[in-house]
């Protein structure tokens, strides 16, 4: 079975996920007491009649099962329904705030792994030593440290206290035209509480992957040849030990997902993770559900990419 | 690490410094940044939807406008009067009026706001005052029918009533005008007017809007009241009071709104900002459920008149007012605000003692024994809960937990449920009757006229199952209802002013809500803003009359010395405390290092 | 009988001692004893009620009577953090141990079974994997309100797949066996093979495991209280919470201390959990743990 089938096959099944994700996100949004009429309707004074015209010009008083044919085919065909709240199209809504988040995640994503395999392999490279325990325990010190605490305690110290950087936001209220220094400073402390959290995590696995490659006998035939450490460290042992971390890049985005919509919230960073949080508390459905099924989406293509880098890279891989 | 890699690392971090000291980008001249913290973003810019409203008072001018002192004041209309039996009414407007786009504004936008409001009411704010009238069209006694609005020149609007009505002049006088030319056509209901186009009559007229962030208001060249000083207005959406704060000390923003009362006192040491206060016809209370039983059939304590009483017999509220708010509230005693007025004259009872209640936790006590709630074991008698919806501010928070441990004293034990803000909504107002909780917080904004409270707290004439009125705990007393319809069809004001007066005494004998307090606002600018006038804004606009248009247009900045403000606000732990918790970090971080160091070694 | 349980007692006290050698782990597990202790004897140890106001220690900062200061309803920090500590700590263990329950027994089922049984609970793990937590465990407890039973429960529904994987993969290597094959030769029913044989062999991996998920669960935890989705009552996300409103009036230590509270107890559990792997799985299982070998082994499946 050739490279093209194991794509296909993979492909297939993301797909299927996909499907299954988007399903099981309408069933349990369905489920929820409050309901959209609790939102828009939150205002008492509004009249019966009212009421009645917001349900049906929201198609909140057709049957369950057309609302959800209305949702699948309006999903494939890029239709994610109208905002309850913004009254402007969910896909908008959403795809405006897409920018924001990929500037704060791409960024971190990319430090994490860099940052992570570089502290790793240098963790690993001497095991045990003292600059590898000093690292691990920084390590455990941000990966118990609470995002949401970080990112305040950050915000305080260079806000309030210093004065230094800005409180929250993108960009300054005032500015003119595009200014890359202003964007600089805004981003930087929600970054820096994204990245940190991760960086102690991924470092730890890569440094355990990599240590548990040097145990293998394969090394040991390699030190019995009378390689130097440093030739097996950097020709045999990265090579195998990183490919596991591979695999976990896939599993990240979803936990930096999930940090950045703490982060956001702390330093009111205008992207998806605000949105996220917002939508939610308001029952906007729309914008939950095609959140949902960005979310998803994103974690699924990772895990895809993820899985064909490693099919390529890993020679012991037979493609089933 | 090499030299070479350490020095390019070195330069770098430098370089990174260098750049952060770039100043903030600094406020271009004439213009103000208004921090707000709302706790849903601003939606839309849509006139139909409520919400928008406080959003809107820079943008539209009214027909009549109330000063601070609840005076009427010319607005776009220079006069008006009542025919003597109160069905016609005439308003004249100003010369020379024109919108933003330098179109005139005429009487025939007049005639379409009226048409919008009332065609597209389906979404809109003053639904409500049709409840009261048969015709579903109608702002009590004033019905849209052919002939009813009558636009003889362009400076003159008459409308005719089919009844005399006692608020119509409030309503019609305090109601946003929108252009015709502009919003004709538009389906308000399906579409949101686009933010770039605008047009208003207002000081300033959004422009640009970045959902979530911010809110760009420019300057009006054909405002009524002379162009204002300043070009620009920009409200600039902070998520929670501290990054308001922080914003406000460093500069990035030039006025804060609602400021949070155990706050003041920092801001108040930085020498470069001022405190005011407006006093908004808000009215913070508890719900109290009236039904006998519980959705569970479950006993409600809350419904016999005895434990309401031992209630508020049990609470020091003048103290506990005090501890959460500071100086920043007004007890409350009655349904009605202190500030309404009825035509110039106050509906204030002030035959209600201040404070509503006195302090006396042994009557409570007695109360409860001869209610049929004895004390038990650990003195206990009975369980109640509270439902709050939304996230209430800290000294909200700060003022329920001390109700909760006054209580406690007296043996009731109070739950506080604090739900997200539209599933508690659906619960406290719209969920089935009976409920299923025996008090919630609730709040009302009272403008513009003092039927609001009567008809929403303790009238049953709203509908209380879909619409759901205030009154979500069914207080149901048929003589109330009786004088709040009375109330709306009376236009003698003494005769007006004691009917309503006389319902707050009822409200009060009866214990219908438990009164708290009625908010004061605070807001904060930097003192180089000048002109603010403050507590404007009767009908509609009552939040944020700092913000309305008569007010932002006097807005100017005037150069001050300002002292370097990097000093006062939040001092922050002191050197020896941040030296402490520095040490301790590093003692931590060191001494795990050395555990791991220790398993290594033994790894077997 | 008596050879099994010597045994047992044997490899107990082997474990310890090497659990004990790693000192790091050792104080974890001390303080974490003492915090439990602390928590569970708090009623007998602060006499009178915690959530007494006393106005007139309004946010005192911390000194020699109130070491954690005091809150703005003069509330003394440590005793709140104290009493908070119940509320972390049952709901810890409570989502790890549905966590392990849900994971242990899919993992066993599928590994067992195989084919469709497998397919099944695997693709389930995939989806619960797939969709984002977080926004997965805000909506639901949105939903279903803020209570602590909602709270734990979607913790637990939420780790499971990663458990169910090992479980399964350990099952199936169990399998392979040959005691495991000698049984079903004799003709032992399932329910024998799986209690008697495939789960006992495991508990120590699922042990450490589901130590491993606490520090996340903590945070997780906390980071519900912190965001309003938990019940009001004393806890430590719930104090980060209301501790935001008062940093501008500079008193730090309301947001601190819990903040510490969260940390410590969350790195504690990583170190007793790091500390029971060593100390329970000798140098040769160390392979099968290690969770990137999992991974490994499940592409080459």
């Amino acid at each position: 079975m050739g490279f093209g089938t194991y794509i296909t096959k993979r492909l297939i099944v993301a797909l299927g996920l996909l499907f299954v994700v988007t399903t099981l996100n309408f069933a349990i949004v369905h489920l929820a007491p409050g309901g959209p009429e609790a939102v828009l309707l939150s205002n008492p004074r509004l009249t019966v009649e009212a009421r009645t015209a917001i349900i049906k010009s929201l198609g909140l008083d057709k049957p369950l099962y057309e609302q959800y044919i209305a949702y699948v085919r309006g999903m494939l065909t890029g239709d994610w329904g109208t905002s309850y709240f913004y009254l402007e199209p969910a896909f908008k809504v959403v795809a405006g705030r897409v920018p924001a988040t990929l500037l704060l995640m791409v960024p971190s994503i990319t430090l994490t792994i860099l940052i992570g395999v570089a502290l790793g392999i240098l963790a690993a490279r001497r095991p045990y030593s003292l600059l590898d325990r000093a690292l691990s325990s920084v390590a455990f010190f941000f990966y118990a440290m609470p995002a949401f605490w970080l990112g305040f305690l950050l915000l305080t110290v260079f806000s309030l206290y210093l004065a230094v950087l800005p409180a929250s936001g993108m960009t300054s209220v005032t500015g003119v035209g595009f200014n890359p220094i202003d964007y600089l400073r805004h981003l930087l402390l929600p970054m820096l509480t994204l990245t940190l959290v991760n960086v102690a995590n991924f470092s730890l696995l890569v440094r355990s992957s990599l240590i548990e490659v040097l145990d293998q006998n394969y090394i040991m035939t390699a030190r019995g040849k009378g390689l130097t450490e440093r030739t097996i460290f950097y020709r045999h042992a990265l090579r195998n030990g990183l490919l596991p971390t591979v695999t976990m890049i896939g599993l990240y985005v979803g936990f930096i997902l999930a940090g950045a919509i703490l982060t956001e919230t702390v330093f009111s960073w205008p992207g998806l993770g605000l949105l996220t949080f917002d939508s939610i508390f308001r029952r906007d459905y729309p914008i939950v559900l095609a959140l949902f099924f960005i979310f998803s989406a994103m974690v699924i293509v990772a895990n895809l990419v993820t899985d064909i880098v490693y099919g390529l890279l890993d020679p012991r891989i037979s493609y089933e | 690490m090499s030299t070479k890699n350490l020095l390019g690392i070195s330069l770098l971090i430098l370089a990174t410094f260098g750049l952060l000291q770039v100043g903030f980008a600094q406020t271009p001249p004439k213009t103000m940044v208004v921090a707000i913290t709302a706790e849903p973003d601003p939606t839309d810019l849509n006139p139909i939807r409520m919400i928008t409203l406080y959003w809107m008072a820079e943008t539209y001018a009214d027909l009549v406008e109330w000063d601070q002192n609840g005076k009427t004041e010319p607005g776009l209309a220079q006069s008006w009067t009542v025919s003597p039996d109160g069905l016609t009414y005439t308003f004249t407007l100003k010369d020379g009026l024109k919108w933003s786009d330098g179109q005139p504004l005429t009487s025939d936008d007049v005639a379409f706001n009226f048409k919008i409001f009332t065609e597209q009411s389906t979404f809109f704010y003053y639904q409500w005052a049709s409840i009261q009238v048969p015709d579903s069209n109608t702002v009590t006694g004033f019905a849209l029918k052919p002939g009813a609005i009558e636009t003889p020149d362009p400076k003159t609007v008459v409308f005719h009533l089919s009844a005399p009505s006692a608020t119509f002049f409030i309503y019609a006088g305090g109601w946003p005008i929108l252009p015709k030319h502009y919003y004709e056509g538009m389906d308000l209901s399906k579409n949101n007017p686009d933010v770039t186009t605008m047009v208003g009559s207002g000081a300033f007229i959004p422009h640009e809007r970045v959902p979530g962030d911010k809110i760009v208001y420019v300057a009006n060249p054909y405002y009524y009241g002379g162009k204002p000083f300043l070009d620009q207005v920009i409200f600039k959406v902070y998520r929670d009071p501290t990054g308001a704060e922080i914003g406000l000390q460093s500069g990035e923003a030039n006025l804060m709104l609602n400021v949070p009362a155990q706050d003041v006192p920092a801001l108040q040491a930085n020498s470069n900002l001022v405190i005011g206060t407006e006093q908004p016809q808000l009215n913070t209370y508890i719900i109290l459920n009236h039904h006998p039983k519980l959705i569970d059939g479950s006993d409600n304590p809350v419904s016999n008149l005895l434990v309401r009483k031992a209630i508020v017999l049990s609470l020091d509220l003048p103290s506990i007012l005090n501890a959460s708010f500071g100086t920043f509230y007004k007890d409350a005693n009655q349904i009605q605000v202190p500030n309404m007025y009825y035509l110039g004259k106050a509906v204030w009872n002030s035959t209600i003692p201040m404070p509503e209640w006195p302090y006396d936790p042994t009557t409570a006590a007695q109360l409860l024994d001869q209610a049929g709630y004895p004390a038990g074991a650990g003195g206990r008698r009975f369980t109640l809960n509270l439902v709050i919806a939304g996230q209430p501010g800290a000294s909200i928070i700060k003022m329920l937990q001390l109700i909760q441990s006054s209580l406690k004293t007296v043996g009731i034990n109070l739950e506080l449920v604090l739900m997200e803000r539209s599933a508690g909504r659906q619960r406290i107002f719209r969920g089935a009757v009976p409920k299923d909780w025996n008090m919630a917080l609730g709040g009302i904004s009272s403008s513009p006229d003092p039927d609001v409270n009567a008809f929403y707290m303790v009238s049953t004439l709203a509908d209380n199952g879909a619409a759901g009125g205030f009154n979500a705990g069914g207080y149901y007393n048929p003589l109330v209802n009786q004088l709040t319809v009375l109330g709306e069809n009376t236009t003698d004001v003494d005769q007006r002013v004691a009917i309503y007066q006389r319902i707050s005494g009822i409200a009060h004998e009866e214990v219908a809500v438990l009164e708290l307090y009625y908010p004061v606002e605070i807001h904060a600018w930097n003192k180089m803003y000048q002109g603010f006038v403050l507590g404007l804004g009767n009908p509609p606009h009552d939040y944020w009359g700092i913000i309305k248009h008569q007010s932002l247009a006097k807005v100017n900045i005037v150069e001050v010395t300002t002292t370097t403000s990097t000093e006062a606000m939040p001092v922050g732990p002191d050197y020896t405390t941040i030296s402490a918790v520095v040490i301790g970090l590093v003692a931590i971080v060191g001494v795990a290092a050395y555990m791991i160091g220790r398993r290594g070694k033994k790894a077997n | 009988m008596s050879k099994n349980s010597t045994r047992r007692l044997q490899a107990a006290s082997q474990a310890w001692r090497r659990y004990s050698r790693n000192r790091g782990a050792l104080l974890a597990l001390i303080f974490l004893i003492v915090l439990v202790l602390a928590a569970a004897f708090a009623s007998v140890i602060f006499s009178g009620d915690p959530e007494a106001p006393d106005l007139s220690k309004d946010r005192r900062p911390p000194s020699i009577i109130n070491p954690f200061g005091t809150d703005y309803l003069g509330r003394s920090q440590l005793t709140l953090i104290i009493f908070g500590a119940r509320t972390s700590l049952i709901v810890a263990f409570a989502a790890g141990a549905l966590l392990a329950v849900l994971g242990t027994i899919t993992g066993l089922l599928a590994g067992y079974y195989g084919g469709k049984i497998d397919g099944f609970f695997m693709r389930m793990a995939d989806v619960f994997l797939t969709i984002p937590a977080l926004p997965l465990i805000l909506l639901v407890v949105a939903v279903m309100g803020p209570s602590l039973l909602n709270v734990m429960l979607i913790i637990g529904l939420t780790g499971w797949p990663t458990m169910a994987r090992i479980v399964r993969s350990d099952t199936l290597s169990l399998m392979k066996r040959e005691f495991i094959e000698i049984e079903k030769v004799m003709g032992a029913n399932s329910r024998r093979i799986l209690f008697k044989h495939l789960l006992p062999n495991q508990l120590n991996s699922i042990f450490v495991y589901t130590s491993l998920s606490l520090p996340a669960v903590i945070l997780t935890e906390a980071g519900l209280e912190f965001l309003g989705l938990a019940p009001l009552s004393i806890s430590w996300g719930f104090m980060l919470n209301t501790s935001i409103s008062y940093w501008i009036t500079g008193a730090w230590w309301l947001s601190f201390f819990p903040g510490l509270a969260i940390f410590s107890t969350s790195l504690a559990f990583y170190f007793v959990s790091e500390g029971l792997k060593d100390a329970l799985n000798p140098k040769l299982a160390r392979r099968r743990e290690s969770l990137v070998a999992q991974v490994v082994a499940e592409r080459e499946k």
